[in-house]
C-alpha cells in the first residue's frame, strides 16, 4: 500500500458541491420528492414512445445540406 | 402517488388486505434525495387460500374490477406500477408492525422505518440494496444505536461488518 491517491481540489470542490446538492433534495418535502420522480418518469416514458418526426436519412439530402439528425425537418 | 395511495387505502376498508407498508425505493425516497425507481413496493400479509396455500387472486380480482391490470411483477394502479410483495420472515414482520404513519398530500400511509429499511437492504444483499446502503451512511441519515438490536435480532451482525469491512466505513 502506498500514499493515498489525492484527488485533485477541482474535483474536491465538485464532489462536495454534488453532495450538498443531494442533502438539499433531501431536505425537500415527500410530497416534492415525489413530484420529482413524477416527472421523471415522465420524460421517461416519453422518451421511449415518441416516435422522432420527419427524419430523413442524409443520403437523399443534396450535397451542400447539413442537417443534424435529430434535427426536425419541416 | 396520491390516488394509488388512496386505492391502497380502500383496498384496507373493503377487506382485501389487512394493512399495507411501503418499502424500496420509495421509502428510501422519504429520508434521501429523490431515488429513480420503476415501481411502488407494498409490503402486505398474503391471504392463505382454503387448502392453505398463498393466494394473490382476491388482490388481482379486486383491482381488475377497478379497471388496473397486472403488468409484469406489478399492477399499474392510478399511475404507479405497485409490486405486492408479502411480509415472509420476521424481519419484515417487524418492519411491518413498527411502520411510521405519514401523509402525503393529507393521504394517510404508512412507510418503513429507516433502520428496518437498512437491515431489509442488509440481508437481500443485491448491488443495488449496498448501494442505498452507503447513500444512508453518507447522508448520515441512519441512527446506528437503533440499527445495531435490529441487526443481531435478526442475525445479520455478522454480514453487517463484513459490510462495513468491505468498503471500510468507520461508524
Amino acid at each position: 500500500m502506498g500514499e493515498p491517491t489525492r484527488l485533485p481540489p477541482e474535483v474536491v470542490k465538485l464532489l462536495a458541491g454534488h453532495a450538498e446538492y443531494r442533502r438539499r433534495r433531501a431536505r425537500l418535502s415527500f410530497e416534492e420528492k415525489i413530484a420529482i420522480l413524477e416527472r421523471r418518469r415522465e420524460l421517461k416514458s416519453w422518451r421511449k414512445n415518441e416516435t422522432p418526426t420527419g427524419v430523413i436519412s442524409s443520403a437523399v439530402l443534396p450535397k451542400d445540406v447539413s442537417i443534424h439528425r435529430t434535427q426536425k425537418i419541416e | 402517488m396520491k390516488e394509488t395511495l388512496q386505492v391502497l387505502n380502500q383496498m384496507i376498508t373493503d377487506g382485501v388486505i389487512d394493512g399495507y407498508v411501503i418499502g424500496g425505493a420509495i421509502a428510501a425516497t422519504y429520508y434521501l434525495e429523490p431515488i429513480d425507481t420503476d415501481d411502488l413496493d407494498v409490503f402486505f400479509h398474503v391471504a392463505l387460500s382454503a387448502g392453505g396455500l398463498i393466494t394473490l387472486s382476491p388482490l388481482y380480482e379486486y383491482l381488475h374490477k377497478l379497471g388496473y391490470e397486472p403488468q409484469d411483477e406489478t399492477i399499474e394502479i392510478a399511475g404507479w406500477p405497485v409490486q405486492f410483495l408479502p411480509v415472509f420472515n420476521p424481519l419484515l414482520e417487524e418492519a411491518f408492525d413498527q411502520a411510521l404513519t405519514i401523509t402525503f398530500h393529507d393521504v394517510p400511509t404508512r412507510i418503513m422505518q429507516i433502520e428496518h429499511l437498512v437491515a431489509i437492504m442488509l440481508q437481500t444483499g443485491r448491488p443495488k440494496d449496498y448501494a442505498r446502503i452507503l447513500r444512508f451512511l453518507e447522508a448520515e441519515a441512519v441512527n446506528v444505536a437503533a440499527l445495531e438490536p435490529i441487526l443481531a435480532k435478526h442475525s445479520l451482525s455478522e454480514k453487517w461488518q463484513k459490510f462495513l469491512g468491505k468498503f471500510d466505513i468507520k461508524l
